[in-house]
């Protein structure tokens, strides 16, 4: 593939690519507080809920498709019924929305007792949701297609709505987290001083995971889990240890999430490979440069 | 405090409380007055409950049963353990002492100059003014402490409640703390209630001692709780106290083993 391929197919997939690009951004964003407060196994737990609402989205597709054929062929108000449900068909990402949300309200639950509770609260939601992933995936009338879906993305099929429909939802998590910036930086940092001066600590933490919650499923949906999870732990790692200021640490990692995810696509059409695992390589040597540069000059 | 001759204004009340996680009590029927001006040492033996009445006069405790009431007006200052703050996030010194002051800033309104200056000045009190741009993580443990402290100190607290304050701190470290809150206390006028496992740091600073131990507590006087009797009773085991210069020190009760008399 020559240079003018490679840019013929970043001009013809620019949509897929500004999308990509926009998960990257979002996820990396969170990551700097996914890695901060050690909860990066949250993120894995969430990504792969995520991934089993889309799993289950393209199981139950065709069945709710044809529910929903047949309700919009009836008398009454059940042809609306039909339209919503029909509408719910054609985008898994409600059904990865509504399960990933859940899941995160579940695991924002301090834990009763020992932190070893929440750690294995975590760990189950992990193993079930990749034990359900698998289930819903081998009776999917798509099967093998929808694994590779699933775990890679398919930025190439993304529409010009989709993207907006990302951007719209990113900008409103940005937007709440700029808002409240000084809130979830507080009770992240420090739950009880903050519980002392009055915030409300569940509350705080409950927006947060919801955020991240939808930030994970609507970025899976469109970039794949292993590129999700990967966004969320590579960036912040790599920029926390470059920065010395949280400001700085939220524009290094998102900065990085967007050139690895260019350099990733490129990499991916001149070797003929599927995008994550160029993009997880590049967002690695990120890593690998900036512990080495940190290695011969030690922060402060 | 808990003694009915003084009056200055109670900060804090305990009535016929049981204290304790998910309704188990770990502390039963207590009952306790902090009165503007104390200054108390919370000790006691290892999982005696210390934290446990301490989270419960924060407020981060509701009581089992009972009552504990903080009055109108007074504003509480809290010192954590440091090493309940994790140094890896990229804050500096000043950003943490800005923190005691989030509850006033709000949402969606920027920090302002006389927040700015608030921070500055606790910083100032607790001698680290000069280094308010330094990363927190690049800070010793002692430092770390003070920074804490300054946090505490920003939002001018009329009580200040500290959770072992000098844990892990070598000698100097832990004199130059215990001499800062003194200081900070005459100057501010401050009540301090400190929880601490080092039984001889903190006699020789506060005015009265609150023992925990065996589900219940005892407080009085320095002179009256720190005496052979009532701390053995408290750690079960023999106990000595001494004075050395103007200093009481208590210690186990016999030789040291290993100890012979020509060790010398």
């Amino acid at each position: 593939m020559t240079l003018i391929d490679v840019v013929d197919s970043l001009r013809l997939n620019a949509t897929g690519l500004m999308a990509g690009m926009a998960a990257a951004a979002a996820c990396s964003f969170l990551g700097v507080y996914v890695v901060l407060r050690r909860i990066v196994f949250v993120g894995a737990a969430l990504a792969q809920v995520a991934g089993a609402g889309i799993a289950l989205a393209f199981l139950i597709g065709p069945l709710l498709a044809g529910v929903a054929h047949r309700l919009m062929h009836v008398s009454g108000p059940l042809p609306h019924v039909g339209m919503a449900l029909e509408r719910l068909v054609r985008d898994p990402l409600a059904v990865s929305l509504l399960v990933t949300v859940l899941a995160a309200a579940l695991l924002a639950k301090p834990a009763m007792g020992a932190a070893a509770a929440r750690d294995a609260r975590i760990g189950m939601t992990y193993l079930a949701a990749s034990a359900l992933s698998l289930v819903f995936i081998v009776r999917s009338p798509k099967g093998l297609d929808d694994v590779r879906e699933l775990l890679d993305g398919n930025i190439v099929a993304v529409l010009n709505g989709d993207l907006i429909q990302m951007v719209v939802v990113f900008a409103l998590v940005a937007l709440t987290h700029a808002a409240f910036y000084r809130q979830i930086l507080f009770v992240s940092f420090d739950p009880e001083m903050a519980a002392t001066q009055g915030f409300r600590v569940r509350r705080w933490e409950q927006l947060f995971f919801a955020t991240l919650a939808v930030v994970i499923s609507v970025a899976i949906s469109k970039a794949g889990l292993v590129a999700v999870f990967a966004y969320l732990v590579f960036p912040a790692a790599t920029a926390l240890r470059l920065v010395r200021r949280m400001g700085a640490a939220f524009a290094v990692s998102v900065a990085l999430g967007i050139v690895a995810t260019i350099a990733g696509y490129v990499v991916a059409l001149l070797a003929d490979l599927p995008t994550s695992p160029p993009t997880i390589g590049v967002l690695c040597a990120f890593w690998l440069a900036a512990s080495v540069y940190r290695w011969r000059r030690p922060l402060e | 405090m808990g003694s009915n001759g003084e009056r200055p204004a109670l900060l804090v009340q305990v009535r016929s409380a049981s204290l304790g996680y998910a309704g188990r009590p770990v502390l039963t029927d207590i009952n306790l007055d902090i009165r503007q001006g104390d200054y108390v040492g919370i000790v006691g033996p290892n999982g005696s409950g210390k934290t446990t009445l301490l989270r419960s006069v924060l407020g981060l405790l509701r009581p089992v049963s009972g009552v504990v009431t903080r009055f109108a007006g007074v504003s509480v200052g809290y010192v954590p353990q440091r090493d309940t703050v994790d140094p890896t996030y990229p804050l500096t010194v000043l950003d943490i002492v800005l923190m005691g002051l989030y509850c006033r800033v709000g949402a969606l309104r920027r920090i302002s100059r006389a927040d700015h200056d608030a921070s500055m000045e606790a910083l100032g009190h607790v001698g680290l003014a000069d280094q308010s741009d330094r990363p927190f993580r690049a800070l010793s443990g002692g430092q770390r402490q003070r920074v804490l402290l300054a946090r505490a100190l920003a939002g001018r607290p009329s009580l200040l409640l500290m959770d072992e304050p000098t844990n892990g701190m070598d000698l100097p470290a832990e004199h130059s703390m215990m001499l800062l809150v003194d200081h900070l206390r005459r100057e501010h006028g401050l009540t301090v209630v400190m929880v601490s496992h080092l039984l001889n740091t903190v006699v020789n600073h506060v005015d009265s001692v609150l023992m925990v131990g065996e589900g219940r507590i005892r407080f009085g006087a320095v002179s009256e709780m720190v005496s052979e009797p009532v701390l053995a009773a408290l750690y079960a085991m023999d106990v000595q106290v001494a004075q050395v210069g103007r200093r009481t020190v208590v210690m186990p009760a016999g030789r040291a083993e290993g100890k012979s008399d020509d060790a010398d």
